[in-house]
């Protein structure tokens, strides 16, 4: 009887009851290109861009294709994923900012690196703020290679009358940083931050493309690195009692670090005018016109999971008989729970499906489709027809306009 | 088995298990001064696609009120004197690196498995949670977990074994280092017994108006969310339903009854 049961966990998947249409390119490149196409195609045809959402299994091996591909198509596309604060250039400011206050002596890279990443003193001048690259650069160039103390550099500087005096500037005031101490961290930090959103931040907005994506980026990082800096102060302060930090720079910076690689990063609100670019997981619960469904390879769906337990024991749980009854099953020992992501995104779309897929790596190996295509019936679209969608025509591939008027049908019925 | 059937039949007039169908949840908003629904969605992500599911029909959202296992512990706990401070997993894996530290002699001995180097907390940190997972470190499934163990071919049933000791191990060093509770977890464990021990009655100072849970989104029920739901059917009067998902939906209703059928939920091996 349970392991009759326990078969349910492979049983056959329910086709969806919107049509359902196939889009198979030649590699994962070639894919984004195909997915990006179609939403510049349906937004052309006014479909509204809340009506799509675009659903991968995992974001890492598509967000970057998919993110060129709707540049090259005039498209927005809003990534539901967890920001990676460690890449974004508030958060390295604040580590570059530890680590000149962390040695004894620095050489003259690590002293200017919180430069480049825009320190501003918290009260300056638009005009003046933040360095220019160019004139960083010129500095490092410029300066002695030998490493020395913050005094030593500020002495130097002192008497070097040709220094540029934002450099000169910055060098006292981390010469005049307090010891450590969680309060201290804490103002310092924050007011860097703070003259970070003032001046940084605009610097970016300047540089940015019209759709603003890196300026959101960056905005996002801000308000994400003032929280870590209010965890940084509490946990640096427990740390301290402990006695398993010490006072120093480089503890914080490594805490930092720690906090910013192990807290998950908030989520983003949706932006109005981008289309959603979300994990499967994450559309649970939808309800969305259009849903494309991205890489349907074998690779992709189902993805092994990380267990550690051995595969024997969780069976006998799986299975569930005797005493295993009351041990907690983990359905994604199998490939259950990549089907209930797959399925449950199925179901978001009320009006049409499109499923894409690639064919091989970039190396020309063979990539082979999903396992669970085979429980869904779908429509292949030809290859010229995907060629024409993509081409400068942008013309819907005709087994998509029939969902397009059934779904323009449905609402006027109504 | 005749044991398992009547402890599960005392709760199944309150629990009704279902497969898909979540967004009969859209019927059911309506205006009202304090919320009579618990919403519990362990992603976030979920809260908020019910919630704009709720503004695109054009529904009110006060009848709800949207929260997880951990959130619901802490307001339990918020109502009792029962402290709710936890540490997370930075200070986990911290403490464990000091209690691996051969150079302290005052580290409890934690049995490592065969290939786990004790210079690796992330995975003896992972074994922990695993056992957790598994357990929520109840007594009846510590007993099935070695039971079931014993069962399986050489060496794999050492091996198994052995785990269970390392999970073990960890907990009870981690628990010797600090006040706070080990993990957020560790609060629905505290809450349970918290209803348990009042037989509901702190449940219904904290939630006077809540008529019906509704737990959304999981594809396994772990045994802590398990043993939190239990709790919270066995001491109150409320409705629970629980709203599982399309492809293990039917595999999760046969197991739901077993998974319920231990005997003070949150109880664990440690007390």
């Amino acid at each position: 009887m349970t392991l009759q049961n326990r078969l349910t966990l492979s049983k056959p998947l329910e086709s969806p009851d919107v049509p359902v249409v196939e889009m198979v390119s030649a590699t994962r490149r070639n894919e984004a290109r195909s997915v990006m196409a179609l939403v510049a195609t349906l937004l052309n045809q006014d479909v509204p861009v809340r009506d799509i959402a675009v659903v991968v299994r995992d974001l890492d091996p598509y967000e970057e294709p998919l993110f060129r591909a709707a540049l090259q198509h005039g498209v927005v596309p809003d990534f539901w994923t967890q920001l990676r604060v460690t890449q974004t250039r508030p958060f390295n400011l604040l580590v570059s900012i530890c680590d000149v206050l962390a040695a004894d002596s620095v050489d003259k890279n690590t002293l200017l690196q919180p430069l480049e990443h825009r320190w501003t003193p918290s009260e300056a001048s638009e005009s003046k703020w933040p360095v220019q690259q160019k004139v960083v650069q010129q500095a490092v160039a410029s300066f002695p290679d030998d490493d020395r103390t913050l005094a030593k550099w500020a002495d130097w500087m002192a008497q070097n009358g040709e220094i540029d005096d934002r450099i000169e500037l910055f060098v006292r005031w981390l010469n005049e940083v307090p010891e450590p101490r969680p309060d201290v961290i804490s103002s310092v930090l924050t007011d860097v931050i703070d003259a970070y959103a003032a001046h940084g931040l605009p610097e970016t907005k300047a540089m940015d493309s019209p759709a603003l994506l890196e300026t959101e980026t960056d905005a996002r990082a801000v308000l994400r690195v003032e929280t870590l800096v209010e965890q940084l102060h509490h946990k640096f302060a427990d740390r301290l009692e402990e006695g398993a930090a010490e006072q120093s720079w480089t503890d914080i910076a490594e805490l930092a670090t720690l906090i910013a690689t192990q807290r998950p990063g908030r989520r983003e609100h949706s932006h109005a005018r981008a289309v959603d670019v979300l994990e499967a997981n994450d559309v649970w619960g939808l309800d969305i016109p259009y849903v494309i469904v991205v890489g349907l390879t074998a690779s992709e769906w189902p993805q092994d999971t990380d267990s550690t337990t051995q595969p024997e024991f969780e069976e006998a749980i799986l299975t569930g008989s005797d005493e295993a009854s009351k041990l907690a099953p983990d359905t994604s020992w199998t490939d259950a729970r990549d089907r209930d992501h797959f399925v449950d995104t199925l179901t978001a779309a009320s009006s049409g499906v499109i499923i894409t897929r690639h064919e091989e790596t970039t190396s020309g190996d063979v990539v082979h489709p999903s396992p669970f295509l085979e429980f869904v019936d779908s429509e292949v679209v030809p290859n010229s027809e995907i060629q024409q969608l993509r081409s400068s025509e942008r013309s819907v591939p005709p087994i998509m306009q029939a969902m397009l008027s059934e779904s323009m049908e449905t609402e006027t019925d109504d | 088995m005749q044991q398992e059937s009547t402890r599960y039949e005392s709760l199944s007039e309150q629990l009704t298990l279902h497969v898909g169908d979540e967004m009969q949840l859209l019927e059911r908003a309506g205006h009202a001064q304090q919320p009579n629904e618990i919403i519990l969605a362990p992603v976030e992500l979920h809260r908020r696609n019910i919630q704009r599911r709720l503004r695109e029909a054009a529904k009110p959202k006060e009848s709800f009120l949207f929260d997880d296992a951990v959130g619901v512990s802490r307001r339990i706990l918020n109502a009792t004197d029962v402290p709710t401070a936890a540490i997370d997993r930075i200070d986990r894996l911290s403490l464990i690196r000091g209690l691996l530290d051969e150079t302290v002699s005052s580290s409890p001995t934690i049995t490592l498995p065969a290939g786990v180097s004790s210079h690796d907390p992330q995975h003896i940190e992972q074994i922990r949670t695993e056992v957790e997972t598994i357990t929520n470190f109840h007594p009846e499934r510590i007993t099935a977990w070695a039971a079931t163990a014993d069962e399986l071919p050489e060496p794999i049933d050492l091996d198994t074994a052995e785990w269970l000791e390392t999970a073990l191990d960890v907990e009870r060093g981690l628990r010797s280092q600090t006040e706070k509770a080990i993990s957020d977890i560790e609060l629905t464990r505290r809450a349970a017994r918290e209803l348990t021990a009042t037989n509901g009655v702190v449940w219904t100072g904290t939630f006077e108006n809540i008529e019906r849970l509704s737990l959304f989104g999981l594809s396994s029920i772990s045994a802590p969310y398990a043993d939190f739901i239990h709790s919270i059917a066995a001491t109150t009067s409320i409705d629970v339903h629980i709203y599982l998902r399309r492809a293990t939906g039917d595999y999760l209703s046969e197991r739901v009854h077993s998974l319920f059928d231990v005997s003070g939920p949150g109880t664990v091996v440690f007390e």
